[in-house]
């Protein structure tokens, strides 16, 4: 039976798998298939007289569906929209109403036919593929690879947000559709390939080349995007056609190679000796340029040469015993000398450092050796020179030390050490403040903490007792070394300055003694001056008082003023006799010698002889000893004092003198001690002055008053001293020292 | 000591170890035909200061070396220190030394050597410190 078109379209009713809802022109759901049933959730009986409105979502849908469908006219074909719609359970579900009209057999609309479709789905479906591309946008973003595709056509399909970074400059012309051409020839015209070339063919063969290898793809390639930058370019076709890529910034990889060949071209090229050498084949593997100049030989003479072919410094069993430690593992690093031998017989003595390399897929020795021809000639030198130096260091005076800033002694030379009396050895370790004396430390201590970076250097004089007992100085020198801001060493130089401070002392003694003889000499011109100015003046006048007076015919005062004459004329020739005297006797060179002192003080008593027989004077002497001096000069002296005391002798009464001599630390002490009228210990120091009188009366102490003067002379001529003692009482002590 | 002196006279006293210049002095005194001047004379520092103390000096002629001190420089100071308030005048035979500079330091008014001494000069002295002890600009301020 042929089904007729009615039951066609009920059939398609009832089993359309899509909600079908049939709305009178009153908007009342006059009929529903069961899908609407089961899409809705009502029954077909429940949807039939139920008004459409309770299956929109928002009333305004409802109402927007409503307008455009009511009334039911002409003017309406057909409604398309999608909206959401409410199940009975309050469920909604996105859905898309076809609105068609229901016309009658008359043409005459009588309802409308809505067509529902389930879109739940299909929405879902567009959100997993959404959610999709996300997380594979979201991972190309991730990688820090450059990722491209490309269609079958070479059009731009996606490239992540690294693969634009790396490429910067084609950047904008990365436009999703723009061809794998295109975009390379925009970068190479704006420079993105730096190995593109610089003329228009360069470039144009480079792109074709390009071009070549990603439509062929093979193994990856590096490509450098910027001067220092390089990429590893990994391409490939899919099964689907699409062109595929990868970028890898390789510019780390890149500089690492570049820096591995630049170290071996290094390495190659330095001067040392530099051998890599296979342990178990005990085989060379390499030599650098130095090595095989050096050994004359090829580097493949030198693969097949053994080490005891060019290696002569030490037998094959002294190198395996050397070598022991290196090929068991025991030691890394082994450093010796010995000597190589070059392809023509010579030689030449090398130190090599030969270190064992594990890491590798066989143990390797690699050795740097180093001709020491040259240093050994220069340690030889210094040796030399050092021996030198020690020889110097030994043989000069003065002392050597370098100390720690603690002064704990690091070098003593010879001489210092001798000079303690210890072995340079054994004060080495020691305090440098353990030799110096105890009444010098506290100086000496201040004085090194006074050296600093901005005055290293200073000196100090020291006086060092010797184990003689002697006592010498010292200059020493101490020179602080500092390295970066701290004391490191000190170095201490003490030269022997004993002759040079005697003779300072002996220079400063000397000028003393030039002070006092040129204050003696214009002391003697003052009183000659004056004393020989004044009777000369007194005479003169004198005189031409007597011829004033003669002229006048007075002769009362005649014979006083020439008497006056006369008396001043005596003293002019005592004074002159006495000038010349000291003259002759103070300035005259000592001619010293041993004598008993006796004989110079018995010879100067009886030059007395008429004085002390007038002054019944007697003279007792204590002490006989060895004297080393002038005799002359001493005598004199002696005879001076002895006439002083018989000058100055108490009115009636003998004069005794006693003289007295003894040695004393300080030399030796002569006291010349008489009886007489004493001086004042007030004029103690002035009567040694030339022309010193105490008494003006010249007819109880007559004389010039030069004696003492020159006893004073003579005495320090000997390097001696003569003074009053004023603790005498009775009479008059002169105290004559003598130098030891 | 020896002293010539009249009221209304001039006294100055001569200190000088040596008696030849007491009549040397005197001659010259003489010679200057002044009998307003009245000179007495001792011959050491101690009969010196006696005198001043005793007063009535008016000036003092100082030897420069009296036995048995060295110069002026430890004798004029005795005399100042004995109360004498008038002028005091150094002679020698020589005064080129070099300390005759400092007389002044030492209470010594003058210096004059003794070859210089005249009548005149002994007029002049005794004009310009006792008779006219004022400067004219000083003398002019009391007018």
């Amino acid at each position: 039976m042929q089904p007729s078109p009615e039951n066609l379209l009920k059939a398609l009713y009832e089993t359309l798998p899509d909600p079908v809802l049939i709305v009178n022109e009153h908007r009342i759901i006059v009929a529903a298939n069961p899908a609407a049933a089961e899409k809705f959730g009502y029954s077909t009986d429940e949807l039939s007289g139920m008004e459409p409105l309770a299956l929109y979502e928002s009333i305004e849908d409802a109402k927007e569906v409503g307008a455009a469908l009511y009334p039911i006219g002409d003017d309406i074909k057909m409604l398309h929209r999608r909206l959401s719609l409410r199940r009975k359970d309050g469920s909604v579900f996105p859905a898309e109403l076809t609105v068609s009209k229901l016309d009658s057999s008359g043409d005459e609309p009588i309802g409308l036919v809505a067509l529902v479709r389930d879109l739940s789905e299909i929405y879902q479906v567009q959100e997993e593929r959404l959610r999709a591309e996300a997380i594979l946008n979201t991972a190309l973003a991730s990688i820090s690879e450059g990722f491209v595709v490309y269609d079958d056509q070479d059009r731009l399909v996606l490239c992540n947000d690294a693969y634009r970074d790396i490429y910067p400059i084609c950047n904008p012309a990365m436009q999703i559709g723009a061809t794998f051409e295109s975009i390379v020839r925009y970068g190479v015209d704006r420079g993105q390939y730096p190995d593109a070339g610089e003329t228009q063919e360069e470039r144009e063969a480079w792109i074709a080349q390009r071009l070549q290898r990603h439509r062929n793809p093979g193994e990856p390639f590096v490509q450098r995007v910027r001067p220092d930058r390089f990429l590893l370019v990994e391409e490939r076709i899919t099964e689907d056609k699409l062109h595929v890529g990868v970028r890898t910034d390789v510019s780390v990889l890149s500089q690492a190679k570049s820096e591995a060949e630049r170290l071996g071209l290094i390495i190659e090229n330095v001067a040392q000796e530099v051998y890599l050498a296979s342990m178990t084949r005990e085989q060379l593997i390499s030599a650098n340029k130095a090595a095989r100049d050096n050994l004359q030989y090829s580097m493949e003479e030198l693969r097949e040469l053994s080490a005891a072919d060019f290696i002569v410094g030490s037998t094959e069993e002294e190198r395996a015993v050397l070598m022991a430690p290196i090929v068991s593992g025991e030691t890394k690093v082994q450093v010796f000398n010995t000597v190589h031998r070059r392809k023509d017989g010579s030689t030449y003595p090398c130190r090599v450092r030969l270190e064992r390399m594990d890491d590798l897929h066989e143990p390797l020795a690699l050795a740097f050796v180093e001709d020491i021809t040259e240093r050994l000639e220069i340690e030889n030198a210094l040796k030399q020179k050092e021996h030198e130096f020690q020889t110097l260091v030994r043989n000069l005076p003065d002392f050597i030390t370098r100390a720690k800033p603690d002064t704990t002694l690091t070098y003593v030379n010879e001489h210092y050490a001798r000079s303690v009396g210890l072995a340079p050895e054994d004060m080495i370790g020691r305090k440098f403040m353990d030799f110096v004396p105890e009444t010098e430390r506290q100086v000496l201590a201040e004085h090194l903490a006074g050296l600093t970076q901005e005055q290293p250097l200073n000196t100090a004089e020291q006086a060092m007792p010797t184990l003689s007992g002697e006592t010498l100085w010292y200059l020493w020198s101490n020179l602080m070394v500092f390295e970066n801001g701290e004391p490191v060493e000190l170095v201490s130089v003490g030269r022997d300055i004993t002759e040079v401070r005697e003779a300072q002392d002996r220079i400063a003694r000397q000028s003393r003694e030039l002070k006092l003889r040129n204050s003696a000499l214009e002391q003697f011109s003052a009183v000659v001056s004056h004393d020989l100015k004044a009777p000369l003046r007194q005479i003169r006048l004198f005189a031409d008082m007597i011829a004033e007076d003669v002229s006048a015919g007075k002769t009362d005062d005649l014979a006083t003023f020439s008497g006056y004459i006369s008396q001043r004329s005596e003293a002019m020739e005592e004074m002159t006799s006495s000038l010349l005297e000291y003259s002759q006797l103070a300035y005259q060179r000592i001619n010293p010698e041993n004598f008993q002192l006796s004989e110079a003080l018995n010879l100067a008593w009886n030059n007395l002889a008429v004085n002390v027989g007038e002054a019944q004077a007697t003279l007792d002497v204590e002490g006989d000893v060895t004297v080393y001096a002038d005799f002359n000069l001493l005598t004199q002296l002696f005879q001076n004092l002895f006439a002083n005391s018989l000058k100055y002798r108490q009115p009636h009464s003998a004069v005794e003198i006693k003289a007295r001599a003894r040695h004393v630390p300080d030399g030796l002490k002569i006291d010349v001690e008489d009886n007489g009228i004493g001086i004042d210990p007030e004029q103690a120091e002035r009567i040694f002055g030339v022309f010193q009188r105490l008494h003006a009366d010249e007819k109880l102490y007559s004389g010039t008053g030069i004696g003492l003067a020159l006893c004073r002379r003579i005495i320090e001529s000997h390097d001696g001293s003569i003074y009053l003692d004023t603790s005498c009482q009775d009479g008059a002590r002169f105290v004559v020292m003598l130098p030891a | 000591m020896s002293s010539e002196q009249s009221d209304n006279q001039i006294r100055i006293l001569l200190v000088d170890d040596d008696p030849a210049e007491h009549i040397l002095l005197k001659r010259k005194l003489k010679s200057a035909e002044d009998s307003s001047i009245d000179l007495d004379y001792v011959s050491d520092i101690g009969s010196a200061v006696d005198v001043v103390k005793a007063g009535g000096i008016d000036m003092i002629f100082l030897d420069n070396r009296l036995v048995p001190n060295n110069d002026f420089r430890e004798t004029a100071p005795q005399l100042r220190g004995a109360g004498f308030i008038g002028p005091i005048g150094i002679i020698s035979s020589d005064i080129s030394g070099r300390y005759f500079e400092q007389f002044r330091d030492f209470g010594v008014d003058f210096k004059i050597g003794k070859d210089e001494i005249d009548g005149t000069v002994i007029n002049f002295i005794i004009k310009e410190y006792t008779q006219d002890q004022l400067s004219e600009t000083c003398s002019e301020d009391y007018m």
